[in-house]
């Protein structure tokens, strides 16, 4: 079966260390994986900031929560020291300075809120402002 | 656990007070935190807590950054952190591992907030669930009835209670109980000072999508389960008393209900939170015994309000206790009584018909019975309650009485009830 999500991929050229993601389709039960093994292929090429453009995204379920909790995992292991790294705090704050968001859609965003995800992702509506963020 | 510091993250509502006040006298120091104006503020006053941490709840956002900062700023040491309030789940898994304590993992946290990520997660790790779609919108709702079919089950994908939640049997009634909800729970929502009583906020702020879920047949039971390291160390089962409103109208510990698959349940609650990915704390696993076995219903990872008393009784078994232990980071072996102590039975009441209250003194025959463990009025004079011509009946108070079996249990309620007088006004 042919995943249903897609991913196009923008390198901030401004600030290298920043990759933006553009998606497309769902997230779910087996696309996930695409997405995942996207963010291991470029962490390992050097990023360190992930923006995801979720525009394009019609759903984001459980596995979706799933692949964002394990990519912020895996860019904080590098970048963050010991104690950040246990604590989950970053300059005083649990939003996580590796990987933002960018315009979910209303029933996107309504499950990051649910879930809680929005205590630990900013969610941003203009590209600059979120690059400028991190 | 004695001079132990915990933190207790949302205060939840004045009926979880028991639970309080059992860490109290186990020697637990308990600091609160929820936001302005909650009970628990006055309770402070009273020493029940050491301390109050006010933090108002929205915006829901900024909420872990905000109570952090406030926790910080109290600068006392904390031993542990816990919560009695379901929809604490995630911002209590981050204050634990900010400071530096046991906790939750935060995703599987997050997968029990929301019905359907709960959902999902069970179907992808081959649980029988019952088939089932998110409605974010009316535009759903054509789409939901196709995919679920009838009868099926409306309710807030983040609900607590039975708030919100109704037997659909057609289109034209899924219709019109999604319009009747939306027009509710629009009106009255704050925009600041919330704390962790006010459910409808709690339920309905953070968005208004609801699930349909395909109806289960069968009986419903709770299954009260501790973890540690990984392994069930105690379970306990409920059986929920016929429900013609989809309300829980009573409950029955232990239940009169074969052991073998009373022992299916357990295990099944033993797979779900495996799957979930938890490994130690107190829950309490809603499901149905179908025909093809146990389905689950939702997972509560905190000890609801009654449950605390009613394991304590039949089985010997302090949840409060344990629980507190295990956000202490300690192991804990709870002892379950090989026999039950004792048959509890608790009994709703709903009211029989629409009317006004006319006194609140219709519990007063059951003052002095010796098997009445407790009694509440839920209505106040003067309160127009629904009866079930309108739909779903308010509840005018609970009972709940002990009896040496099931059949003596249910003897002593059928007593009881018989003696109790309608409190509403003659039409």
């Amino acid at each position: 079966m042919t995943p249903s999500l897609h991913i196009t991929v923008i390198q901030e050229r401004e600030h290298s260390l920043i990759t933006i993601f553009k998606l497309e389709g769902d997230i779910d039960a087996e696309s996930y994986v695409l997405l995942q093994d996207k963010a291991t292929e470029y962490y390992q090429t050097g990023t360190r900031r992930l923006l995801l453009d979720l525009s394009g995204v019609h759903f984001m379920g459980s596995a979706g929560l799933r692949a964002l909790h394990q990519i912020d995992e895996m860019l904080r292991r590098e970048t963050a020291g010991e104690d950040e790294s246990n604590s989950g705090i970053v300059n005083g704050s649990f939003k996580s300075p590796y990987l933002k968001l960018l315009n979910p859609s209303a029933s996107v965003a309504r499950t990051l809120k649910l879930s809680g995800f929005d205590l630990i992702f900013d969610v941003f509506h203009d590209q600059q402002a979120a690059i400028d963020a991190f | 656990m004695k001079d132990k510091r915990i933190l207790i993250v949302m205060g939840s509502y004045v009926g979880k007070r028991p639970m309080y006040e059992r860490a109290r006298e186990l020697g637990a120091k308990l600091v609160v935190m929820d936001g302005p104006g909650h009970w628990t503020q006055a309770a402070t006053a009273e020493s029940l807590f050491e301390q109050y941490i006010e933090v108002d709840l929205y915006p829901s956002n900024t909420l872990a950054d905000r109570a952090y900062q406030a926790i910080r700023k109290a600068n006392l040491h904390f031993d542990g952190v816990a919560t009695f309030e379901e929809f604490a789940g995630p911002l209590t898994s981050l204050l634990a591992r900010g400071l530096g304590l046991p906790g939750h993992p935060f995703l599987s946290l997050a997968y029990c907030r929301d019905k359907t990520l709960t959902r999902e997660v069970c179907i992808e790790a081959g649980i029988p669930s019952p088939r089932f779609y998110r409605i974010g919108s009316v535009e759903d709702i054509e789409v939901a009835a196709e995919q679920v079919g009838f009868p099926a089950v409306l309710k807030p994908v983040s609900g607590a209670s039975s708030v919100a939640t109704y037997r659909v049997d057609t289109l034209a009634a899924l219709h019109q109980r999604y319009k009747q909800t939306m027009e509710a729970v629009r009106e009255h929502l704050k925009s600041s000072d919330v704390h962790s009583d006010d459910e409808n906020e709690l339920i309905w702020k953070n968005g208004f999508d609801m699930i349909l879920e395909a109806f289960l047949d069968g009986e419903e039971f709770d299954v009260d389960c501790l973890l540690s390291q990984g392994e069930v160390v105690y379970a306990a089962v409920t059986r929920d008393l016929p429900q013609p409103y989809l309300r829980e109208v009573g409950s029955q510990m232990p239940p009169a209900f074969p052991a073998d698959k009373q022992d299916e349940l357990i295990g099944f609650t033993a797979q779900v939170l495996q799957v979930l990915g938890f490994y130690h704390g107190a829950f309490h696993v809603e499901m149905k015994y179908t025909e093809q076995g146990p389905r689950l219903i939702g997972v509560n990872v905190c000890i609801g309000g009654p449950r605390h008393q009613l394991n304590r009784l039949v089985w010997g078994v302090d949840l409060v206790e344990q629980y507190l232990l295990s956000c202490l980071g300690l192991p804990i072996q709870p002892r379950k009584a090989i026999e039950p102590q004792t048959y509890i039975l608790t009994s709703d009441l709903p009211s029989p018909r629409s009317g006004v209250i006319a006194h609140t003194n219709f519990l007063q025959p059951l003052d002095t019975h010796p098997h009445v463990i407790q009694k509440k009025v839920n209505v106040e004079v003067g309160q127009f309650v629904t009866g079930p011509e309108s739909g779903v009946p308010d509840s005018l108070g609970e009972v709940m009485v002990f009896g040496n079996s099931v059949e003596a249990a249910e003897q002593i309620m059928a007593e009881l009830l018989a003696m109790i007088n309608l409190p509403l006004e003659s039409t």
